[in-house]
């Protein structure tokens, strides 16, 4: 009875054994019942594959790793205006700007893509343009930054002819593939966006084709995306495979801050897992797996502040080197400096050379209004510092009342504002200037030969900012404009000897 | 060698040296002196009664230290394209802009040593019952520059100083009235060919200065938009106007078009708009083309007239004369 016994069992078992040895040559929906499945890797005959240790080598590159934007209406934005405010609490995953870059392009709740101009503060910004329609207390508003996910492995195993890769991208728990990176409550629930993408927005490695694409639905279902093997060749172990998800028409959108709870600076860590299967769209049998790590981070906004500032150079000529100034060449010549004009001795009759003399003026500024320098002289030059009442002689042409002066040049409708041409300055006497540059309210030679004009008197009373008296001064920003002042002095015969000066001011001033 | 000797020596030495030491080195003049003031312009807000620093940085490029003046003036815009007015005059500044008493200087001599800068602070206090709007004063630096110097008994030297300011706008916060409209804007009534330049005029008759963003649409005959220009940017003082000029439209244009500026200005966003109509018309190439075509009419005409027509009178001419050379040909045969 006992030798029966065991010889049943012994006889059952080895049926048994036998029976498994040709399980994986039932068909395969018989094979794809789970318990046979499971049994059937106890053959010798046909061993099925068995999970790999792991693929050799991964890494997952994010090409944009910045977080997206999302964030509330701090106070209602209205149809046209051109500045929001972020909500500083809430269930917005961004609660300031420090997320937020001049830049953007950002979508504010029933609005279009617009632009951030500028960050204002750290709850406040400014866009390009108005807003078109009223973003109310508490629309959200985000700015999507994705780009593509590449994924490399170098497998441990062969792929098979029609054996596939399969990538697994964490899916966020809220509208996972609608392109708006939501913020979610728990960093558990959060993942890419998959923004609608099909297969066609993934590439594979040479001989794979895009097989399925899967939206994932949420934490523990990813979004799965599939290459399939299609080059009639097992693909051997070792081999570089890359697999690169989104494109420029389709990005993958990154994942916003989790609501209330992200540390600024801390990137958010998600795993992407990468499996070989030996069948197509990542089924049959699992080859190898891994996973990899990407971290989503802030992006850094690089600031410098440029102040707008206005440079006023001026400065003393040879006026016997570079030229002609003014129409003029000069063999032997006045050398000013930058605070002075030497005339030194003046004797009666002109001569360019020592009746001429001139200095550059030199303005910089980055002021969108531009700039403008004017003249004014303190008075007209007097014998021995004497004050020239009055901007025209009592008699004469050095006569000021009590006191002998360098008369302003006297010509037709001349003033500090009206430029007339002084051709003869062998007979028409006094103190004038010309001026010649880009930015020379009025160049010598428009208009006539020499068109000069006075100082402005402030001793006579003369304007200086009156239209027309400006020396030069231009709309926008320049760098280095430069405009040469051609000083002319002429005294009759009868001057009554003695030292004559008198002083300049150049004011330059940004334009309002 | 004596101790005498080298004693003569020793002194000799030093004697020389000291002379050597003693003559007189060339002194150059300044040859430039290149300034530079930053923020060229700046905006402060503050509430009345409430008071705030600032700071004006001055930079002295040159090799050379200058020793000047800060001080603090009003200003104004008087003018139509923005150019600021300083009110060297304390007493002369309008009251309704003035703000030159709430400055305070940290400093108002000032030595900036060659290649360097000094930063002037200044704190600003409004009182309390300053009314709000806008205030607007400059802060400036002037070097101290002398008279100059007598080069020779019978001559004459003038004396060269520069200037550079900075501006400040303030804005006192409170109920600020915003007000501002389109004066005038015009161009001329009739164009030969494009494109057309308006001039527009832009009043400020609020308490603040503004900033109106707007375009410049031109509209055809047909009412199409042709075309559209920004309106610069530019601040507006209160109390003043402010021309702007642009250009638009292209050479060829043909009828009576429509140019409309529509802007925007102030905190509120208020709209301004108006719009005037500009005839285009190139009479001169107008009129090569009809004489052109008249003159084509004529030549067509003289052609038709010329050959055609006479063409036609001998093809008739010539049926004529075979009906009679047939004619003739019969009476002939019958005669044989």
């Amino acid at each position: 009875m006992k030798i029966s016994v065991k010889r049943t069992i012994s006889s059952l078992v080895l049926a048994s054994l036998l029976a498994l040895q040709i399980l994986p040559y039932l068909p395969q929906s018989v094979q794809n019942i789970p318990l046979i499945s499971t049994l059937k890797k106890a053959s010798l005959f046909n061993p099925s594959s068995v999970d790999a240790v792991g693929i050799s080598s991964m890494s997952a590159t994010l090409s944009n790793p910045r977080l997206s934007f999302y964030g509330l209406v701090g106070t209602t934005i209205t149809a046209g205006d051109t500045f929001g405010s972020i909500k500083a609490t809430g269930t917005g995953g961004d609660l300031d700007t420090k997320n937020l870059f001049p830049g953007d392009s950002i979508i504010i709740e029933g609005n279009t893509s617009n632009l951030v101009a500028s960050i204002s503060s750290n709850l406040n910004f400014t866009l390009s343009t108005a807003v078109g329609v009223t973003a109310a207390a508490d629309a959200y508003m985000y700015t999507p930054q994705g780009g593509t996910l590449k994924v490399l492995i170098y497998t441990a195993s062969d792929i098979p002819n029609n054996g596939s890769i399969e990538v697994l991208v964490p899916a966020p728990a809220t509208n996972p593939n609608d392109g708006i990176p939501f913020a979610e409550t728990l960093l558990v629930n959060g993942g890419f966006d998959t923004n609608g993408m099909t297969n066609a927005n993934t590439a594979c490695p040479a001989g794979f084709v895009a097989g399925t694409k899967t939206a994932g639905t949420g934490p523990g279902v990813p979004h799965k995306f599939t290459c399939n093997n299609t080059s009639g060749n097992p693909i051997g172990l070792g081999t570089p495979l890359t697999v690169t998800i989104g494109d420029g028409t389709k990005p993958l959108i990154n994942p916003a801050p989790i609501q209330g709870g992200h540390t600024r600076g801390i990137a958010n860590v998600f795993g992407i897992g990468m499996k070989t299967w030996s069948t197509s769209n990542g089924s049959g049998s699992l080859l190898s797996d891994g996973v990899a790590k990407v971290a989503p981070v802030e992006g850094v906004l690089v600031t410098a502040r440029v102040d707008e500032t206005l440079s006023f150079t001026i400065t003393g000529i040879d006026s016997t080197v570079g030229g002609p100034y003014c129409g003029l060449t000069h063999a032997t010549g006045i050398t000013t400096t930058a605070t002075s004009v030497p005339w030194g001795t003046l004797n009666a009759g002109y001569v360019a050379d020592a009746n001429e003399a001139v200095q550059k003026l030199a303005v910089s500024t980055n002021a969108a209004s531009g700039y403008k320098v004017y003249v004014e002289e303190n008075d007209q030059m007097g014998l021995e510092g004497a004050t020239c009442t009055g901007t025209a002689p009592s008699a004469g042409q050095y006569t000021f009342g009590a006191s002998s002066c360098i008369r302003d040049v006297g010509i037709g409708l001349i003033s500090h504002s009206t430029a007339v041409d002084w051709t003869t300055p062998t007979s028409v006497f006094g103190f004038g200037y010309a001026t010649q540059g880009a930015d020379a309210y009025i160049a010598y030679n428009t208009g006539g030969v020499y068109m000069a004009r006075q100082f402005a008197d402030q001793q006579g009373g003369e304007d200086k900012y009156a239209t027309g008296a400006e020396v030069m001064s231009n709309i926008g920003p320049v760098d280095a404009s430069e405009v040469f002042v051609c000083y002319r002095i002429s005294i009759p015969g009868t001057q009554p000897a003695g030292y004559y000066h008198n002083k300049l001011k150049y004011t330059a001033v940004p334009k309002f | 060698m004596s101790i005498k000797s080298i004693k003569k020596i020793i002194i000799l030495a030093f004697f020389l040296a000291t002379t050597y030491n003693l003559q007189p080195t060339t002194s150059f003049a300044q040859s430039a002196i290149p300034l530079t003031v930053g923020p060229a312009r700046q905006q402060i807000t503050i509430n009345p009664g409430e008071s705030t620093n600032f700071a004006i940085k001055y930079y002295n490029q040159s090799e050379v230290p200058l020793n000047g003046v800060v001080s603090v003036a009003d200003f104004v815009v008087d003018s139509t394209d923005g150019s600021p007015r300083i009110i060297d005059n304390i007493d002369q500044g309008n009251p309704k802009f003035s703000a030159s008493k709430w400055v305070t200087l940290s400093i108002d001599q000032i030595a900036i040593a060659p290649n360097d800068r000094v930063i002037v602070s200044g704190s600003l206090s409004v009182p309390q019952d300053a009314r709000p709007g806008g205030r607007y004063v400059s802060v400036y630096f002037e070097p101290s520059i002398g008279t100059p110097s007598v080069v020779g008994a019978n001559g004459g030297a003038t004396g060269i100083a520069p200037r550079i300011a900075s501006l400040l706008y303030i804005r006192v916060n409170g109920p600020i009235t915003e007000n501002a409209r389109i004066s005038n804007m015009f161009a001329k009534s009739y164009y030969e060919y494009g494109p057309i330049e308006v001039t527009s005029q832009i009043i400020n008759n609020g308490d603040y200065h503004i900033r109106p963003r707007g375009v410049f649409t031109l509209t055809n005959p047909l009412g199409g938009v042709v075309e559209q220009a920004s309106l610069k940017e530019a601040n507006i003082f209160p109390d003043a106007l402010r021309i702007f000029t642009t250009t638009i439209g292209q050479k060829w244009m043909m009828g009576r078009y429509k140019i409309t500026l529509n802007a925007f200005y102030g905190e509120k966003a208020q709209v301004m708009d108006q719009s005037i109509f500009v005839w285009v018309f190139p009479w001169r190439v107008a009129l090569v083309v009809v004489l052109s075509l008249i003159i084509l009419g004529i030549l067509i005409r003289a052609i038709y007239k010329n050959i055609i027509l006479k063409e036609a009178s001998l093809e008739e001419e010539l049926i004529a004369e075979r009906k009679e050379i047939e004619k003739l040909k019969k009476q002939i045969g019958k005669r044989e």
